[in-house]
């Protein structure tokens, strides 16, 4: 197998199919919102079934951290914009109403620490199935950060309270990959190169890849909120 | 010892604004808190610009020098303007000094200008981006004059967008949520800077090869990493203040 070959990962496609169709029988949603709920279907299918998945699974740690950005960072908040008020609702009748914000925000700490932990990321990549359980995790942890605050009930100053505790809490990762010097998984330490990085330019190029891409998240987020802390500040003024 | 004769002038200011507005029966809006956060500012200047610190950061680390930049550029003005705020900014300056200041038009149009929010943190950003840009760090540090000119940017700079921050005049130029953008914005331009550092694969300061078991590249990165972390302590610090008053609101408020 090629290096830069496409994988298949059914699981994913299949439960983004299931996604998919679930969304098109609820009532018809916004334009706006359809587009962000099948970006974030096409992130999570197309990054776990391309050529990403087959370097990230066989060669670079890089890759594999830009596969878990774009499924863990990117994808959830996308698919949580693309649901209607209806749909929120109907999940929080399904008891997405008991997610605190706290608690969400832990869980998804331990996911994105606990899934990079080196046992953990060496255990997964020797085994697919693992795999697939690291990528479920990461997903998920995504999807849990951002509903508080895509289901409307943090407040403005809350919510940037929010954002700013996991913009902390989420960048020392990204600093251990890029001031390390020595590789942290042996997987990739032993895995044939590619592009001729070697295992620490590797790990390096990763952890910038990954604050880079949580510094522009975040901060666009932290923007959103204070522009509608102005925006109430204005509406109250008036 | 421009540095120590500035401080010493500046704690003079403060001292008598504190006796004045105690002997008019105020001493609740002039306490030993605010002599403290007085007090410390300063300290923290002094110890930035004659320390160990000021040693290091202009043979050494590239690192030592973005802490002692931060430190006279954010750290201290932030500690300096919240020890004034309120009525012990009026008594800073002795009457005789102040009312003819007050009184001009020039000295009003130019505070004016300069403490307009895009012009403060205009002249701050660019102030930033001026002095890391790599020849003009390298000139800084072979010419004292430019260094010690560079050192008043950073403190002049900080200054204006602390009060503004900080407001301690009350004069509400920038309303909470206006502060809270305001930090954001600063953070934000703070990080293209601490990306630019922690993300480049080459040393981008040549007067500096590393010392100490570090090499020039990780003193460079950590150099991004200082300024980060201190700009996420005291603008995070500062909105965080700001906002609780909002939250507890928030948080009583019946459901």
């Amino acid at each position: 197998m090629s290096a830069t070959s496409f994988s298949f990962e059914p699981l994913y496609l299949v439960l983004a199919a299931i996604a998919a169709v679930l969304y098109a029988r609820a009532r018809p949603a916004p334009r706006w919102r359809i587009v962000c709920f099948a970006t974030g279907l096409v992130l999570i299918a197309a990054s776990l079934n391309s050529p990403l998945e087959t370097i990230a699974a066989t060669r670079l740690l890089l890759i594999h951290l830009l596969q878990n950005a774009l499924i863990a960072d990117i994808a959830p908040p996308l698919l949580l914009l693309g649901l209607t008020i209806e749909m929120r609702e109907r999940l929080d009748r399904l008891g997405a109403h008991r997610i605190r914000a706290r608690y969400a925000l832990s869980a998804w700490i331990l996911a994105w620490y606990g899934t990079h932990v080196a046992g953990f990321y060496d255990w997964a990549l020797r085994n697919g199935w693992a795999l697939n359980v690291e990528h479920g995790i990461l997903i998920l942890g995504g999807l849990l950060f951002w509903w508080p605050l895509v289901s409307g009930r943090l407040s403005a100053p809350a919510a940037l309270g929010y954002l700013g505790a996991g913009f902390v809490a989420s960048s020392f990762l990204g600093l251990v990959f890029i001031f390390d010097s020595r590789p942290l998984y042996s997987f990739y330490a032993h895995a044939p190169r590619l592009w001729g990085f070697s295992p620490v330019r590797d790990q390096n190029l990763g952890g910038i890849l990954m604050n880079a891409e949580q510094t522009l998240v975040f901060l666009a987020a932290i923007g959103y909120y204070v522009w509608r802390l102005l925006d109430e500040e204005q509406r109250t003024s008036t | 010892m421009l540095p120590v004769a500035a401080a010493l002038v500046a704690a003079l200011l403060f001292a008598q604004a504190t006796v004045r507005l105690r002997r008019r029966g105020r001493p609740d809006l002039a306490g030993w808190d605010r002599a403290a956060l007085f007090g410390l500012g300063l300290a923290v200047t002094l110890a930035a610009l004659l320390g160990p610190l000021d040693r290091i950061a202009d043979s050494s680390l590239l690192f030592a020098h973005m802490g002692q930049h931060v430190l006279i550029g954010d750290l201290a003005p932030a500690l300096l303007t919240v020890a004034v705020r309120g009525p012990l900014l009026v008594f800073l300056l002795p009457a005789p000094v102040l009312a003819p200041l007050a009184r001009s038009p020039r000295v009003r149009a130019l505070l004016g200008a300069l403490l307009r929010p895009r012009v403060a943190f205009a002249i701050w950003a660019a102030n930033l981006a001026v002095w890391h840009v790599p020849y003009l760090y390298d000139l800084a540090l072979r010419h004292q004059t430019l260094h010690d000119f560079e050192h008043v940017c950073w403190v002049v700079a900080g200054v204006l967008v602390w009060t503004l921050l900080v407001d301690p005049g009350s004069h509400r130029r920038l309303s909470v949520g206006g502060r809270v953008a305001l930090a954001a914005t600063m953070f934000a331009a703070g990080q293209v800077l601490t990306d630019v550092l922690v993300f480049s694969f080459h040393p981008l300061y040549p007067a500096y090869h590393g010392a100490d078991g570090l090499s020039a590249l990780t003193d460079q990165k950590l150099s991004g990493v200082v300024m980060m972390v201190e700009q996420l302590l005291t603008l995070g610090t500062l909105v965080a203040l700001l906002l609780r008053p909002r939250l507890r609101r928030a948080r009583l408020a019946p459901a």
